[in-house]
């Protein structure tokens, strides 16, 4: 709990670090992000809509929207392979003795 | 702080072993949690899956068992299995008897794989040139359905061969079961193990002990049939997680340790449920 705690802080910060970027940059950075997820076998079934959304944003023309999407989208990506290495440490507290 | 870490490192090896122990000790020790826990369920009733623990419900689900809705899936299925391919030959030709239930799953060591019922039946109609069924409803649900009535009454029998890629595919199903995922961040075991009996939303979530005895299911909310993956993808798609495929490895070795975890149960398959 507390680590996921830490690791929610420093994916919050990476977050606002993005702030100054293009959508198109971190709509590509979520995208590299999911599919490391979905190579550890822990894509989250909300990140690739999230994606697409702020695609379809974009393409609309409005970048601040396609923006606070996409950087949602990556958050979400990273948050999955923050879980991915996470239970690859703790799962087997869960198997009874 | 030196008690911290003498009792950091009882702990830690406490979890290593338990993370570490073998298919046998696992199944005891699965099944005891479960038995310990519904003290109440009489022997081999944990086929019934949630009614086997809510006497309410129950009452309802036998009286949909008197009139089973999987009915016309077993007819359709019996057709299916005997219905001639292109090439003058069945899937009779390629099983000695529908009753074939206790013979999966299992690892074929030379495909280097475990091998499901459902997946057989479709490598029966590729091995014959026919293209393969979809695997989560219909065609293979049915054929799923004839067989599995076929062999009703056959005790469940996993066996885990002292093979280390058998091992290894047994244990990947293990880890499976026992991973948070999704962005609810649930495992199977959080709901179906240390959940079992509590609510979510409107449903009581059943036991995983006798989770895998009683398929293909007819499933009022799907109305039609569905095969256990298919049941694998809605439970992953509700945590929002993204599904594996239907008769992928994962979810194969994910069947392979839970019907393991069954083995001594008895399959009573295809199953109605809510
Ligand atoms: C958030 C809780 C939750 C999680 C996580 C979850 N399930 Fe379920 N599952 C349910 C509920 C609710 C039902 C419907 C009620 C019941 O248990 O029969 C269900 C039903 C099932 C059934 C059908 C039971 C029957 O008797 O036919 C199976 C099998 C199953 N889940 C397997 C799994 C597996 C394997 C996983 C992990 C990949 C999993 N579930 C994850 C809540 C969950």
């Amino acid at each position: 709990m507390f680590k996921g705690l830490v690791g929610a802080v420093i994916l919050g910060s990476a977050m606002l670090a993005n702030a100054s970027q293009s959508a198109d940059a971190v709509i590509a950075a979520a995208t590299e992000a999911n599919k490391q997820a979905k190579s550890l076998g822990y894509e989250w079934n909300v990140t690739g809509k999230a994606i697409k959304a702020a695609q379809a944003a974009l393409k609309a023309g409005n970048e601040a929207e396609a923006l606070k999407l996409a950087e949602h989208a990556k958050y979400m990506a990273e948050a999955s392979i923050f879980q991915a290495g996470d239970e690859k440490k703790n799962w087997m507290l869960r198997v009874p003795k | 702080m030196k008690k911290l870490t003498q009792l950091g490192m009882v702990f830690g090896m406490v979890v290593s072993a338990s993370a570490l122990a073998g298919p046998e000790e696992d199944r005891t020790a699965f099944q005891n949690f479960y038995e310990k826990r519904f003290p109440q369920v009489v022997e081999g009733d944990f086929i019934n899956g949630v009614y086997s623990i809510l006497p309410g419900a129950r009452e309802q689900w036998e009286a949909i068992e008197e009139f089973p809705p999987y009915e016309v899936a077993i007819e359709e299925g019996e057709e299916l299995y005997n219905t001639v391919f292109a090439n003058g030959k069945s899937l009779a030709d390629c099983f000695d008897t529908p009753a074939q239930r206790e013979n999966y799953p299992y690892w074929d060591s030379e495909k280097g794989k475990v091998v499901t019922m459902e997946q057989a039946v479709n490598d029966c109609r590729v091995a014959n040139g026919e293209k393969p069924y979809k695997t989560k409803k219909g065609a293979l649900a049915a054929v799923s359905a004839y067989m599995s009535y076929e062999s009703r009454g056959q005790a469940i029998n996993v066996v885990i061969p002292d093979d280390p890629a058998a091992i290894a595919a047994y244990n990947e199903g293990k880890e499976l079961f026992y991973t948070k995922r999704g962005q609810l961040n649930f495992s199977c075991s959080d709901c179906h193990m240390y959940g079992a009996g509590l609510n979510a939303r409107a449903d009581t979530m059943s036991p995983a002990f006798g989770h895998a005895s009683h398929w293909p299911v007819y499933r009022s909310k799907w109305q039609a049939m569905g095969t256990l993956h298919r049941r694998f993808a809605g439970c992953n798609t509700n945590i929002r997680a993204k599904p594996f495929k239907a008769q992928g490895t994962e979810y194969s070795n994910l069947e392979y340790f839970l019907t393991y975890m069954s083995n001594g149960l008895e399959f009573n398959g295809p199953g109605a449920r809510k």
